[in-house]
């Protein structure tokens, strides 16, 4: 942006010169188009079941990996080319970076505390059924979670249960 | 005349008074626009996360609200916004290179893309409700896709979905708003080969809007 301050009212050729090819504006739509047609493909397959005979659908993660990588892929075919960050200033890059930096760590943070909850909480002890109270205190009732009946896991059904023994949230399986 | 206004007559007209120079006010409007887009990451990074900690403590509930949903249906918004996002960086480039008529073109198409975008997710919306598929007070689900019955607290899948697309729809409408603005003034020839701002901010949001729909679309309706 540099030769931009040379001149007093306008931009220069080299800002104009920006304008990328519209031929590779138009490839880089048509590798959207086969990473968004993959994407949909993987939503029809059973990609758990396929790489480990026997997995429920989806309990494996790996269609969600892969959907993930895909997306990732597409968002950042438009953010270099359709926003025209390979042109932009670098700061440019570097706030849209932040944005997702600091995102990536609410998502993160807010996520694992939830999933960790589920399992154990050293801190605040066994999980419990914010609803009715019961094995107080912290924590949230879910899965692997200790329980005495259904009520005490938010999603799920308790095993194993029985008169004075803990038993476990199980999840159902629904896929 | 004072050396002051010989100056300012001396300016082109879309050269604010407070910027020096046309790259001042170019850099300005871009930092900007991405700052904007920034707080639009982490105002829709909030509803992910509640994405992500509700299907962590009820997966069994997202899988089977997913299965409700037409993925065809949400297939082909997919492809709508991405063809909307590649229209927007075509009306951004023919503005950068003077060519009006193409800026005004390009601007139209994404604009009706946009439309159409909305008119998707209204079809998939409209399935969701005729099913009773809508949390909270009107939650009475049937003729349930693959399931006997509903499993407990997939409304919760139906509140995060109506909050994601909800808060997109808000955002694409709003990008739309701004296309309409800009098209408006592409018409009356307010843009050239020297000032072209409003065209290449309106199509980076445009182009981000588009992109959040390309993780909501595979977790909401895929996985």
């Amino acid at each position: 942006m540099a030769n931009h301050r040379e001149h007093d009212d306008t931009l220069d050729e080299d800002v104009r010169a920006r304008g990328s090819d519209a031929s590779i504006l138009g490839k880089v739509f048509g590798a959207l188009v086969v990473l968004a047609l993959l994407t949909v493909g993987i939503g029809f397959l059973d990609i758990d079941g396929f790489i480990v005979p026997g997995t429920i659908r989806g309990a494996g993660g790996e269609s969600f990996t892969l959907t993930a990588t895909l997306a990732v892929a597409e968002a950042a075919l438009i953010g270099v080319f359709f926003m025209r960050l390979k042109d932009g200033a670098r700061f440019d890059g570097l706030v849209m970076m932040t944005g997702l930096l600091v995102a990536g760590v609410l998502l993160l943070y807010t996520v694992a505390d939830g999933y960790h909850r589920t399992h154990e909480d050293r801190f605040q002890g066994a999980a419990t059924n914010p609803t009715t109270g019961e094995h107080a205190p912290g924590g949230l009732a879910g899965i692997g979670g200790p329980c005495h009946v259904a009520a005490n896991c938010l999603s799920s059904a308790c095993q194993g249960a029985s008169a004075g023994q803990a038993g476990q949230c199980v999840t159902y399986s629904a896929r | 005349m004072s050396a002051e206004s010989a100056s300012a007559s001396a300016s082109p007209r879309w050269l604010a008074p407070q910027y020096e120079t046309a790259a001042q006010q170019y850099e300005a409007a871009k930092l900007g626009t991405w700052l904007f887009v920034a707080q639009a990451i982490l105002f829709f990074g909030a509803v992910f996360a509640a994405y992500g900690v509700f299907r962590v403590g009820h997966p069994e509930a997202f899988g089977a609200g997913s299965l409700q949903l037409n993925k065809w249906v949400g297939g082909a918004s997919l492809i709508v916004a991405l063809a909307a996002a590649w229209m927007g960086a075509l009306a951004v480039r023919s503005a950068q290179l003077g060519k009006r008529d193409e800026v005004a073109r390009w601007l139209g198409v994404a604009l009706l893309l946009g439309v159409a975008f909305l008119v998707l997710v209204g079809v998939d919306v409209g399935a969701c409700a005729s099913r009773g598929l809508l949390p909270g007070a009107h939650w009475s689900p049937r003729h349930l896709v693959g399931l006997a019955a509903p499993v407990p607290y997939m409304s919760t899948f139906f509140g995060v979905y109506f909050a994601m697309i909800g808060l997109h729809a808000l955002y694409v409408l709003g990008g739309i708003g701004w296309l309409a603005w800009v098209l408006v003034r592409a018409n009356k020839g307010d843009f050239s080969k020297d000032y072209w701002n409003p065209v290449e901010m309106a199509g980076l949001h445009w182009a981000f809007v588009c992109a959040v729909w390309v993780f909501a679309y595979p977790l909401l309706y895929l996985v």
